[in-house]
């Protein structure tokens, strides 16, 4: 029957619908290993000139960064130790928090600390956000508690508005932490001299602060004090090859150490090894705020860490080194 | 075959759920996931490789920066995170057996990267340590002492120099001893000789090399730890079971899509199937129809081409129906007809697009086949639709009818010209008396012809009548079949009742043509030989309807003596039914028995086999006034109380005409309200020729 000739193009285009019906092709895998991209660098890397994040995120974390409603009695806001203007820290030994409550630890700076692995000087805190939520919480910093400070966030219609707006779920203590860790992320500091000579520019640095590198590599300092945020990649105990603790005596709780995150004894005494970035606008040094000036860390380090005994011309030109980590923030040198 | 609409509903239904379980089925697996998945996978170990490939160029100092290290122990952590989505096509028994190894990948990664903290600190120090001692081996004090000891400090520093640069490129622990030996004699050389100044200095180089004897074992040992070969292999593991799964998933998947393909290709060729079947059936209704149409009937094409000839035309024209369908008409009929019929196309040709319905309509006699006939031709899309009408019976009836008339009117003329000479002979009176009387018998003569004219008429009419009734019967017939296969339940009834009504007009009109025939003399019995018993129950199935209808009880009985009987079957079967269906109209609830038995008639010596059917009832009866009209033309018993029953009151009498006409007779016993008797006699063998 010629009418019915028309199934047969209707059963041809069934066949070809099923054959190509669902055929699994596997994407193609790049299966190349990255191989030996980093055997040839220098042990310090530069920071780049730019990191993409989220402009309106990074402009509320700025808000909440110096709002000091963040506190138990709204006096201390995050910018209160970590001070942009003042390297990112306090200048003190130990920070103060309310009530005039003195800290037992130095307050690290909060540039770069984006590119630190951990956070702490214990590293108890793996990332910014979690980092955040500590010194609300601490008794003798901030001293409150996330719905002490949503409560009080709330009442400005702005943070709402500013959250509903970035965040589906609003205002809330997750939503704030990451807001100011993506503050903290824009924190960064390129364009130090030192860049600009790893960058290629062989006359950004002084004969005097090149050979203070090349000492800060021979001596071993660049044995923990490596990568692009010059340390803050590792742990090291403090007083590798002399008791720093004993000779300075009265050892407090957080002399410790990591070992207070951890509980584990080989952990005492170990440290996050800091970054030395912009170090110059840090002092007083280490945890303790021991440190008074740059030569004194110096002195500290190379008795302690490396066990050698520094001439003063060591230290003179290590220092110069040191001298030229610091960045710029905004384009603004710091 | 046939279904309820419902159950067909249901089994598409069914059909096409099975059809999208099974495509479902078959497009259960999210490639896109299935490929994040391995990439994760592959990501993982290269992840893995690149950590451990770093660890060894931190320890034999290629790489100088942590970083990638962080870097990448962050990028496994995430890769975990992904990795503990396990895709959802992976049966359950995989899943479970991915999470253990994925528990366990875990803890190692945790492990790592605890270790690799403890790594690093480690090599630091080591890395400094190796760095500084070379340098102090340099410092110039050392040639000072060399008159003093037979191993001068400086060659002693050189040695511990060695021998540490040694230990640390070797794998083991072999030269540690040479090592300490050297330093027992810095240590005896410092407290023994040395001055204040050096006595630091050797202080310093003890502790370095101090440092490097601790934390070289330490940092070799961790590399070791960091790379034990148990967690690559439970890497490969992970890969091997997750790609064991998803094949087989994919199989699965496989298997369900030719499921799938073959499942829809049954559905298109069932589809294709019953759509053949109704085209068979569309096609057979359209023949049944033109087959049952009285007429002949023949269908041209634009080409000239028959396409068509239903069985009345082959028989009308003498063409063979069927066999030559496709020839061309002119090759069909012969003259004049062909000439009539290429007339007939032209006209139509050119005026197909006017809306004439009715393109040609004539009434001829042709020669050739000794009839008159009308012809009535339809254009139509098809081509040209030809129906030819018989109308020789007609013809001649009216010819007849005709020549009566003139004949009469002849007579009439002649008679009155005969009187008016007769009246001149008024005088012979005994003559004239005799002339009149032969004229008064001649106009009877006519006066009957004219009654056999007008039955004759009768016939043709009713023959005419048969016609379209056949067409209002089969058209109401195939509207209900359509109204019930489109569902249309409130239409059936209102066909049926069409139908049954052109049904009864039918039989009436058959039997009007059966007294026509009679009065005419022109029945005609066609004897056969009849085996009795199908025959007899063939008639009682026919009143099977009717009999549960008044809810009466049919008993029958007959002789085993007549198994055959030759008669008119058709004839035979009117009466019957006849008989038979006023037993069962004039009866309720009650009995009726149908006896036949076999007897003999002896008449001037001749004996003739006879057949007694013998009708009994216990209806209402008829009285013996009433039997008087029973066998008169037109009279039903009584007209107030039958009118309750249908009927024109022809059955019996044609019943008993036909009877008759079988030399047989037909005689009545009845009594009102106590039933009905019903005699037939008919002779057993019906001789062939008869009247």
């Amino acid at each position: 029957m010629w009418k019915l000739s028309y199934l047969i193009p209707i059963l041809l285009g069934s066949l070809l619908g099923m054959v190509l019906w669902q055929q699994y092709e596997p994407m193609q895998e790049d299966k190349t290993l990255y191989t030996g991209e980093n055997l040839t660098l220098e042990p310090i890397s530069y920071i780049p000139k730019n990191i993409y994040l989220n402009a309106r995120k990074v402009q509320l974390g700025n808000i909440l960064f110096h709002d000091p409603r963040l506190s138990h009695d709204n006096t201390i806001a995050c910018a209160s130790c970590h001070g942009l203007q003042e390297g990112g820290v306090d200048g003190t030994p130990t920070s103060t928090g309310i009530n005039g409550l003195v800290g037992p630890i130095n307050a690290p700076t909060v540039f770069n600390s984006g590119f630190n692995f951990r956070q702490f000087w214990d590293g108890r805190a793996k990332d910014l956000e979690e980092q955040a939520a500590g010194p609300i919480h601490n008794p003798i910093e901030m001293g409150s508690n996330w719905r002490e400070v949503i409560v009080k966030l709330e009442q400005d219609s702005d943070y709402i508005e500013q959250f509903s707006l970035l965040y589906l779920d609003g205002l809330t203590s997750h939503n704030i932490q990451d807001a100011i860790a993506t503050f903290e992320r824009s924190l960064y500091t390129p364009n130090s001299r030192f860049d600009l000579y790893l960058r290629g520019d062989k006359t950004a640095l002084t004969q005097q602060e090149i050979l203070g590198y090349q000492r800060f590599k021979a001596y071993g300092c660049i044995s923990c004090h490596q990568g692009m945020n010059i340390g803050g990649n590792m742990f090291q105990h403090f007083g590798v090859m002399g008791n720093y603790f004993e000779d300075r005596g009265n050892i407090t709780q957080v002399d410790l150490g990591r070992y207070n995150a951890t509980g584990d004894p080989a952990d005492k005494f170990l440290f996050k090894v800091p970054s030395l970035r912009n170090i110059a606008l840090t002092s007083p040094y280490f945890h303790d705020g021991s440190a008074k000036t740059l030569e004194d860390a110096v002195k500290v380090m190379g008795r302690y860490q490396l066990g050698r005994m520094l001439s003063d011309e060591d230290v003179e030109l290590l220092v110069a080194f040191l001298n030229t980590l610091t960045g710029e923030y905004n384009g603004q040198p710091l | 075959m046939r279904h309820p609409q419902w159950f067909t509903i249901i089994m598409s239904i069914v059909a096409i759920g099975i059809l999208i379980f099974l495509i479902t089925k078959s497009r259960s697996i999210d490639f896109v996931e299935h490929e994040r998945y391995q990439s994760a996978i592959f990501q993982h170990l290269a992840k893995d490789a690149m950590i451990n490939r770093d660890i060894l160029h931190s320890r034999y100092e290629l790489v100088t920066s942590y970083d990638p290290l962080v870097l990448y122990i962050s990028e496994l952590q995430q890769i975990q995170v992904e990795l503990n989505k396990i895709p959802s096509f992976i049966p359950s028994n995989g899943q479970e057996k991915l999470q253990d190894i994925l528990a366990i990948r875990e803890k190692e990664l945790i492990e790592k990267g605890l270790t690799l903290e403890m790594f690093k600190s480690r090599n630091a120090i080591l890395k400094n340590s190796l760095r500084y001692l070379p340098v102090l081996g340099e410092e110039e004090v050392w040639g000072w002492y060399q008159s003093v000891s037979t191993r001068s400090p400086s060659i002693l520093m050189n040695a511990l120099l060695h021998n540490l640069l040694l230990y640390n490129l070797t794998a083991d622990e072999l030269l540690a001893p040479n090592v300490h030996e050297i330093m027992d004699e810095l240590i005896q050389f410092r407290d023994k000789d040395a001055q204040v100044e050096d006595e630091k200095l050797i202080t310093l180089a003890l502790a370095h090399a101090k440092n490097i004897l601790r934390h070289k074992p330490d940092v070799d040992s961790l590399t070791e730890q960091l790379m034990p070969v148990i967690a690559n292999a439970h890497a490969t593991q992970l890969e091997r079971i997750y790609h064991y799964y998803a094949q087989q998933a994919i199989r699965i998947a496989a298997i369900y899509r030719l499921a799938a393909y073959l499942w829809s290709l049954m559905l298109v060729i069932w589809a294709g199937y019953f759509f053949m079947i109704y085209l068979q059936r569309m096609n057979q209704r359209t023949q049944t129809i033109l087959e049952s149409i009285k007429d002949a009937f023949v269908a041209i094409d634009l080409q000239g081409q028959v396409s068509y000839i239903n069985p009345q035309a082959g028989h009308l024209l003498g063409i063979q129906h069927h066999a030559e369908q496709t020839q061309h008409y002119t090759k069909l009929f012969s003259e004049p007809l062909k000439s009539k019929i290429q007339h007939l196309e032209q006209n139509a040709l050119k005026n197909i697009n006017e809306a004439k319905h009715v393109i040609f309509d004539l009434e001829d006699y042709y020669p050739v086949l000794d009839k008159w006939l009308e012809i009535r031709a339809y254009p139509s899309q098809e081509g040209l639709s030809i129906f030819f009408h018989d109308i020789s019976g007609r013809k001649e009836a009216e010819l007849q009818l005709k020549n009566l008339n003139e004949e009469l009117e002849y007579r009439v003329q002649r008679r009155t010209k005969q009187l008016s000479e007769s009246n001149k002979q008024l005088e012979a009176a005994t003559i004239e008396l005799e002339q009149h009387a032969a004229a008064l018998a001649e106009a009877k003569d006519i006066a009957e012809s004219a009654n056999r004219a007008k039955s004759q008429f009768m016939a043709n009419m009713s023959h005419e009548l048969r016609t379209p009734l056949n067409a209002v019967i089969g058209y109401s017939e195939m509207l209900a079949e359509e109204a019930e296969d489109l569902g249309a339940e409130y239409f059936i009834c209102d066909l049926q009742k069409i139908q049954h009504s052109g049904k009864h007009l039918l039989s009436m009109v058959n039997d009007v043509l059966d007294i026509s025939k009679i009065e005419m003399g022109n029945l005609t019995l066609y004897v056969q030989n009849v085996e009795l018993k199908p025959f007899l129950d063939e008639i009682i199935d026919t009143l099977r309807p009717m009999l549960n209808k008044s809810q009466n009880h049919l008993y029958t009985y007959y002789s085993e003596e007549i198994q055959t009987m030759a008669t008119d079957a058709t004839r035979l079967r009117q009466i019957l039914l006849n008989i038979l269906s006023n037993a069962v109209k004039f009866t309720q609830g009650g009995e009726i028995r149908l006896e036949i038995r076999h007897c003999q008639q002896l008449e001037l010596g001749v004996t003739t086999n006879l057949v007694h059917i013998k009708v009994s009832d216990t209806g209402i009866g008829i009285t013996p006034e009433q039997q008087q009209h029973l066998f008169k033309w037109f009279s039903q018993v009584d007209n107030s109380y039958t009118r309750s029953y249908d009927g024109a009151g022809l059955g019996l009498v044609i019943s008993k005409n036909i009877v008759e006409l079988m030399q047989g007779y037909i005689r009545l016993e009845s009594a009102l309200g106590q039933g009905t008797v019903v005699h037939i006699y008919l002779p057993q063998n019906l001789s062939y020729c008869e009247q």
